[in-house]
């Protein structure tokens, strides 16, 4: 337990003056304590980087929609040579095309229904359709002083997610009713695994904003819930969206497809 | 928003779609990128499995070195995917023991090489400590998650209803022996590729500043 401790002081860096000289002399002449370290630090990158497995949940959604795709242009091929050489071939082997083509139905029905009997959580559809927002505006570099909260939209348009987090947050305490900050501010909330966080500045928004900006909020407020395993609160959710949100319907009716 | 679905895709844009993560983007990366990828392993000895678990680590490597290492590309992504699937289908058969057939594209690749097999190692490390995480108890992990998500002391004890910051903190050193003691009893972690036995190699100074 000590050890751990003293490593873990270490990577945090609130290990200092004797002691850390002491623990670097420990280091550099003991091989295990150097493994330790090692690992703690990598195994503290693999609980940081929800990013790569979120991409990685992503990844294997693309794929399940990239073999539906080939499947049917597989399916479409089919059909066409069957149609071009119906006079000859088809005349003659008839009976074992139709049944090579029964035979590439089934599997192909077996193959779709495979796809789509495989249920998804809610963790994994908040990986399939999360993506960072992206406006529809672009900025350019005009030679006016930008804004804080300009500045800050940067930072998140350029993936510093980081340092956008802290400037958002800050520009909320200053600015209580800047709900397009407030929105910024749930967007990297959800970057820093914040979904608590991010929840309650989209749910404000929805109570006290009417701009069109609502649509986005609803959508991300929407993959809060189900990254929080709030079925019951994204349900309610989704049919909102559903009904009258333009911009993210069709993605609402394939969740709800989805869950239902 | 999503970008609308284009049948053609800048390489500014491929770019901006994979570290934003969009489906359009990745969906098109498949369809132009995974033949030729599936072509290499088929015909050295893969199978369609493989194939794809070769894409996609290519894929995530492509990610992370966009995302964190500010890659510039002197190549197409298409052939800088193709050249990372290589790489690893390459390492991949050395360990299996299989033998390499020459194809058509001789682009060595030499300076990403060695970079590009790190991250792979390193990917392959995090994504069994990762399991190993999962394992522990849903206290635990909110508790580590929020230690490195730099949540105050104060504030992890008031989330989690603890009675002091000395239990969250002890708790927190608990959590992390427990985990570590998992990863090294796990026979599965002395079969990675590791750099960690690299123990003659000195750890910087600036190793410990995160």
């Amino acid at each position: 337990m000590k050890s751990t401790i003293l490593i873990e002081k270490y990577l945090d860096g609130t290990l200092k003056g004797n002691k850390l000289k002491d623990f670097e002399k420990n280091m550099n002449n003991s091989d295990e304590l150097k493994k330790l370290v090692i690992i703690h630090k990598e195994v503290n990158e693999t609980i940081e980087c929800e990013d790569v497995i979120r991409f990685r949940n992503k990844l294997d959604y693309i794929y399940s929609l990239f073999r539906k795709s080939e499947n049917h242009k597989e399916k479409d091929s089919v059909i066409g040579l069957r149609q071009q050489n119906k006079v000859g071939l088809f005349v003659k082997y008839r009976l074992l095309i139709a049944a090579s083509i029964s035979l590439f139905i089934i599997i192909g029905a077996l193959f779709f229904y495979m796809l789509k009997a495989k249920e998804y959580t809610n963790d994994e559809l908040f990986s399939m359709y999360y993506q960072p927002y992206t406006h529809d505006i672009s900025r350019g570099s005009d030679s006016h002083i930008l804004s804080d909260l300009e500045s800050a939209i940067i930072l998140y348009d350029n993936f510093n997610y980081q340092q956008a987090h802290k400037e958002f947050s800050f520009i909320n305490e200053q600015y209580d009713e800047n709900y397009l900050a407030k929105f910024y501010y749930g967007l990297t909330c959800i970057e820093m695994e914040e979904f608590d966080k991010a929840i309650q500045q989209f749910e404000n928004i929805l109570e006290n904003w009417e701009s069109p900006f609502v649509y986005h909020a609803e959508w991300y407020l929407l993959l809060c819930y189900l990254k929080n395993n709030n079925k019951e609160k994204a349900l309610i959710l989704l049919q909102t969206i559903e009904q009258g949100n333009k911009y993210y319907k069709k993605r609402a009716e394939e969740i709800l497809h989805e869950l239902s | 928003m999503d970008s609308i679905n284009k049948l053609n895709y800048s390489e500014k844009e491929l770019i901006r779609g994979i570290i934003k993560e969009s489906n359009d983007v990745l969906l098109y990366i498949y369809r132009k990128s995974y033949r030729p990828v599936r072509h290499l392993v088929i015909i050295n000895s893969g199978s369609e499995e493989d194939a794809e678990d070769i894409f996609q680590e290519s894929l995530i490597i492509l990610y992370k070195k966009l995302k964190y290492n500010n890659l510039k590309l002197n190549c197409s992504i298409n052939t800088f995917i193709y050249s990372i699937a290589r790489l690893l289908w390459l390492k991949e058969l050395k360990l299996r023991g299989g033998r390499f057939e020459k194809d058509e594209d001789c682009d060595s690749f030499e300076d990403e090489g060695k970079d590009i097999i790190k991250i792979y190692e390193y990917n392959e490390r995090l994504c069994f400590y990762r399991k190993i995480f999962e394992q522990l108890s849903d206290d635990c992990k909110k508790v580590l998650m929020m230690f490195m998500k730099s949540y105050s002391v104060a504030e992890i004890t008031k989330v989690m209803g603890y009675s002091s910051e000395q239990h969250t903190k002890n708790r927190r050193y608990r959590c992390k022996k427990s985990l570590i003691n998992r990863i090294l009893q796990n026979p599965k972690y002395y079969e990675l590729k590791n750099e960690v036995y690299d123990i003659n190699r000195e750890i910087p100074r600036w190793y410990a500043k995160r």
